[in-house]
């Protein structure tokens, strides 16, 4: 379980997350959802460590990840899938999905065997290994993404907006996978600006609104919840609504 | 922005004075030693000062300043030697020989920018160095050109050269003083902060490159044409040499890099310690020690000092001023603030009335990958005149890309725009500027280190001569800023550094930089977006504001009770195409923009509430 | 015809020695996107250091000597990008440049300091030989410098493509951010690279000491030959980098044949001036802009 405790941080002196505190629970997927400028992303970039913030800490499973960088978040079983420009664009698949073991102990026939199963979970990383990523469609880069991020067997995986510029058949793959992880026992935290297709693939929901936590539930309610849609919309669609 | 103009009323005075006191000095102590030293240093000024223009105002870093020492020497040496014309010619020619030097290094930098350009300038130096060994027929190669003796008696002999030289030096400082009080500085000091910026506020940035570049460049070639005949002697290793580069370079960033006095304080600096160490370290292993130690302050300048000394102690200044005066951060807003419609009045500049068209933009068909990713696909839509028009859409629908389609930062791969009618797709960022669309930007993009009032100032509605001389401190330049700043509310600020204002400041200066410009197309990209509730109140008025004087506006914005309260005309695009249009009412309740926003399965409605 | 031919093959070999030059050069400017204006100093003090240790080491082979120089220049690299070049990396690209400026000014003083202003060479007992082929001369020398500095470069290129750590360098030159984000210390592997980018100058140098005199300046040329390649190359494209150097090699022996050896030290500056205004994305830098983002 991700405990975020008392987070302040921000960029260059601002604050975009004022005093946080969240406990996201193990093996299940969360999504947090939020206007921009909520501080979703900054949230993830505090968790996986890529952001110190400048109060308060993150535990993962009661070991403290802040401070240790994205090496040592991804030593205590925490990687993050940024928004976009993840890749390496001018290696290949293969070696960019490699990479994603390169801050974990093992033989090289152990990551061999790990890419095996990712390819058999994400085809594109076998059909096209020899390809340079940057050549991908954004669908298929999400995919070796995915793979790249699951070589080094995490715990917890965060998603910033995984559903960003897909269209519909690559969002089906999308949900897909991130059912695969969560069924494998991973802890997946994604936000999302699609609302619908967020919470849809997550079991608690999290509204962030101006830095703070604005409401927290299963997700399947807070998507019925009509203040959800005042957040987004603003108040005159529900009233339009009503 | 007392210390600011403190400073300004002293600058004269000191100036004439030091003049005075450097004219005076031979005719009262007639010492050649000192005499030398200073011309020395007098020559190292006029590179700094004008290296400075280049690369403190203009960002653009040499490391061939002295390619203009060179070609300024052997056009005079040349033409005197081997043609046997008067001095005076050969000076005139080396006005024109490193005005041409340095046109071709501002032509260079269409293309190369930052590093690119560095290389540039030393491989220029370079190549001008084996041009001057391997052209013998005119340079005489190796063997060097002589002087032919200017007769004068011994006691007076460095005379000329040293008047000269003050008089050139008096002439590039006051150049540089105009240049930086000046329309056309703001203009520099922008491409410097951010060339493409720069370009979307109207700034030709390619004409203000090549006129900083000839003005900075003329000087050197004349101290080189006097060099020639001081040394008496020209030879291609003596003249093209990067250790004089260096030497420029270590002078300007010493005394700091973009300010009026620093090269010349570094110059002061450097000169004399580098004669005092040719002094004290002779014989045969002297120049390697000097290269040593020089490398190492230049190093110890770039890693302790990188601002240089000015800089430094101007902060230092500042800080104990800081501490006696209150703050006067918490007011936001300014009494007597002009009305929008009166500030717009004074900002109106001439135009050619507009054609009677409906439409003032029309966007067709437009398209754009980034990689494998379609940003725009086939996106379309029309911005009626003197409307207010908002564009919507989740993250990544385009909406952004759109705009900059629209205003000219990226090129598009398919489609057409139109304004007024005609085609601008092709047309550069400037000239769309100067057409009168004006755009703002998501996170704003002002330049930081600039004051509001040079913000102000920088944007160039037409390119006139006259326009860039003005001053920007007074005149009519500073009434549009003024006025610009008045509309916004914040003339308080006008002295201040842009990049010290809050955000929601930064979102209203940025606002009012467009407005200098006269546009009678406004973008908006997020104008509300990461402000506080009074700024977006104040972003509102000055929005309809603008439709009351007849300007269009098109907005991006993710704020959605701000887009439906101020606009009457919205597009929801999705996916980098439009999948709607209309008013606000009918898009609050248009299912497919809601499924848009919320996710791709039909929206419930609310029926609990 | 015959002078043609030779011309050609000098020319082929001159470049495999340039492309171990320039590869340095290449590598510090593809992953640390710094013009590192200190790699002529580099590899002139390879050369220098070669010539000290085949005097002290009663005429040691200089190609045995790349064994120690090799190393020797990794660490200056290591200890130079550490202690100066790294600290003025926040200023921007000028205050790097600027940085490796002021190095490559004092290192020339250093240089006169140490080994004096006489031209310095090192003379092996295969300096003056050579092989002739029918009309062609192929001295023994520069057959030796190419076949070696191939050896590196494909070393090199095999610890580039195959190694971890090649990876990790590839990783953080092409997106430093999402490097960061698999848990490649970046800033550590930058120094390596620098450190590498060095190492290259030691070989580099060992094998220019045969061919070419020392002198303090001589750097200036070499680090005009390396701008001129890079550029040529496409900025960082190994690949491009090798081809470029090899057409630089040929370029330059056929000026030296055809024109004169007084215009051949204009080829570089030529070079650079031309590519960066006209292509500046060299011959091979023609990959696309992939790494954009959308939104």
């Amino acid at each position: 379980m991700i405990e975020i405790d008392a987070v302040s941080a921000g960029y260059g002196g601002g604050l975009v997350l004022r005093d946080v505190s969240l406990t996201i629970p193990e093996g299940e997927t969360t999504c947090i959802v939020g206007p921009n400028g909520a501080g979703k992303s900054t949230m993830l970039k505090v968790i996986c460590d890529d952001l110190t913030p400048s109060a308060g800490e993150v535990r993962v499973a009661g070991v403290r990840v802040t401070g240790r960088t994205p090496a040592g978040a991804i030593d205590c079983g925490v990687v993050m899938i940024p928004q976009s420009n993840a890749l390496f664009p001018e290696m290949t698949v293969r070696e960019n999905v490699l990479l994603g073991a390169h801050a974990v102990k093992g033989s090289a026939r152990v990551h061999a065997a790990r890419l095996a199963e990712l390819e058999a979970l994400f085809p594109v990383v076998g059909e096209r290994a020899r390809t340079h990523a940057g050549l991908l469609s954004g669908g298929q880069r999400r995919m070796v993404e995915f793979a790249r991020a699951l070589m080094s067997r995490p715990r917890v995986v965060l998603l910033d907006e995984p559903s960003i510029g897909l269209d519909p058949k690559s969002l089906e793959l999308l949900s897909a996978s991130i059912r695969t992880m969560a069924e494998a026992g991973t802890t997946v935290v994604l936000v999302e600006q699609n609302v619908r297709f967020g919470l849809a693939a997550a079991t608690t929901g999290v509204i962030m609104e101006g830095g703070t936590v604005f409401a927290t539930g299963p997700a399947a309610d807070l998507l019925a919840d009509p203040e959800m849609r005042a957040v987004f919309i603003g108040g005159h669609a529900v009233r339009a609504a009503s | 922005m007392t210390a600011l103009t403190q400073r300004r009323r002293l600058t004269l005075p000191i100036m004439a004075a030091a003049t005075l006191l450097l004219a005076l000095s031979p005719l009262t102590w007639n010492n050649l030693y000192v005499q030398n030293m200073i011309i020395m240093t007098m020559i190292l000024g006029v590179m700094a000062v004008t290296w400075n223009v280049m690369g403190g105002f203009t960002g653009y870093i040499s490391l061939g300043h002295s390619a203009f020492l060179g070609v300024g020497a052997y056009t005079t040496a040349v033409l005197v030697v081997q043609f046997g014309l008067p001095w005076w010619v050969g000076l005139l020619a080396s006005v024109v020989s490193s005005a041409v030097l340095a046109g071709i290094f501002g032509l260079v930098t269409r293309r190369a920018r930052g590093t690119a350009y560095i290389m540039v300038t030393f491989a220029a130096l370079e190549l001008l160095k084996v041009l001057a060994m391997n052209l013998t027929d005119l340079t005489n190669g190796n063997h060097g050109l002589t002087m032919p003796f200017l007769r004068t008696e011994r006691q007076f002999q460095q005379w000329p050269y040293y008047y000269g030289l003050l008089a050139l030096l008096v002439l590039t400082v006051l150049m540089t003083l105009w240049i930086r009080r000046s329309k056309f500085g703001a203009g520099l000091l922008s491409i410097r902060e951010d060339e493409d910026k720069a370009a979307s506020i109207g700034i030709m940035t390619s004409r203000y490159k090549l006129i900083a570049f000839v003005l900075s460049g003329i000087p050197v070639g004349i101290a080189g044409g006097i060099y020639a005949y001081y040394i008496g002697f020209v030879e291609p290793r003596g003249y093209f040499l990067i250790a004089v580069s260096m030497q420029v370079v270590l002078a300007v960033l010493l005394g700091g890099r973009g300010t009026i006095w620093g090269p010349l304080l570094g110059a002061a600096i450097v000169e004399p310690l580098s004669q005092f160490t040719n002094a004290v370290i002779g014989g045969p292993q002297g120049g390697a020690w000097r290269l040593v130690l020089f490398g190492a302050i230049l190093l110890a300048v770039i890693l302790g000092l990188p601002q240089g000394i000015i800089p430094a102690v101007r902060r230092l200044i500042d800080r104990q001023r800081a501490k006696r005066t209150t703050a006067t951060t918490g007011e936001r807003f300014t009494a007597g603030a002009l009305s929008t419609g009166d500030a717009l009045k004074v900002l109106e500049t001439f135009r050619e009335p507009a054609p009677a068209t409906e439409l003032i933009l029309e966007v067709d068909d437009l398209r754009k990958r980034f990689g494998g990713i379609a940003a725009l696909d086939g996106c379309s839509f029309q911005v009626p005149r003197g409307s207010v028009t908002a564009l919507i859409g989740p993250n990544g629908s385009g909406k952004t890309t759109a705009f900059n389609m629209i205003d000219g930062s990226a090129r598009l791969d398919g489609g057409t725009i139109r304004y007024n009618g005609e085609r601008i797709d092709s047309l550069p960022r400037w000239k769309r500027a100067h057409l009168g669309i004006g755009r703002t930007f998501q996170t704003t993009r002002l330049f930081p280190a600039l004051t509001v009032r040079e913000n102000l100032v920088a944007p160039l509605r037409e390119f006139r001569w006259g326009a860039l001389a003005s001053p920007s401190m007074s005149g009519v330049e500073s009434e549009r800023a003024e006025a610009a700043i008045g509309l916004v509310g914040l003339g308080r600020y006008l002295d201040a550094e842009a990049g010290g204002l809050s955000y929601g400041q930064q979102k209203l200066v940025e606002l009012a930089q467009v407005l200098v410009l006269d546009p009678e197309l406004v973008l908006l990209d997020e104008p509300a977006g990461g402000i506080n509730p009074a700024i977006v109140e104040q972003m509102a008025e000055i929005i309809a504001g603008l439709k009351a004087a007849g300007k269009t506006v098109l907005i991006v914005e993710h704020n959605m009770p701000f887009v439906l309260e101020n606009s009457e005309l919205v597009h929801v695009l999705s996916a980098g195409a439009r999948i709607a249009s209309g008013t606000p009412d009918e898009i609050r309740n248009n299912p497919v923009v809601l499924e848009a926003y919320l996710g791709d399965t039909p929206v419930e409605t609310g029926a609990r509430a | 015809m015959g002078l043609l031919l030779q011309t050609l093959v000098f020319g082929v070999l001159l470049g495999s020695l340039y492309a171990l030059a320039s590869s340095g050069l290449s590598l510090t400017f593809g992953v640390l996107r710094i013009v590192n204006l200190v790699h002529g100093s580099l590899l002139i003090t390879g050369g220098y250091l070669t010539y000290t240790l085949w005097s002290v080491l009663g005429g040691l082979d200089p190609i045995v000597c790349i064994l120690l120089t090799t190393p020797m220049m990794g660490l200056i690299g290591w200890a130079l990008y550490t202690a100066l070049i790294r600290p003025t990396i926040a200023g921007g690209d000028g205050g790097t440049m600027m940085a490796t400026f002021a190095v490559m000014i004092a290192a020339e003083g250093i240089f006169a300091l140490v080994w004096g202003n006489t031209p310095l060479t090192v003379a092996p007992p295969y300096a003056r030989t050579s092989i002739a082929l029918g009309d062609l001369v192929i001295p023994h020398a520069q057959l030796y410098a190419a076949i070696v500095a191939l050896v590196v470069l494909g070393a090199l290129g095999a610890v580039l493509r195959f190694t971890k750590l090649g990876r990790s360098i590839r990783a953080a030159a092409s997106n430093p951010a999402g490097a960061r984000l698999v848990g490649i210390r970046v800033s550590r592997v930058n120094a390596l690279t620098y450190a590498i980018g060095a190492a290259t100058a030691g070989a580099g140098g060992a094998l220019i000491s045969v061919i070419y005199p020392l002198t303090p300046d001589s750097w200036g040329a070499w680090l005009a030959r390396g701008l001129a390649i890079v550029a040529l190359g496409g900025m960082g494209s190994f690949l491009g980098t090798f081809v470029a150097a090899l057409l630089f090699g040929v370029a330059e022996t056929l000026v030296t044949a055809y024109v004169s050896l007084t215009w051949t030290v204009a080829v570089p500056y030529v070079v650079i001036i031309a590519v960066l205004i006209f292509k500046p994305r060299g011959l091979f830098g023609a990959r696309g802009r992939t790494d954009v983002s959308t939104p």
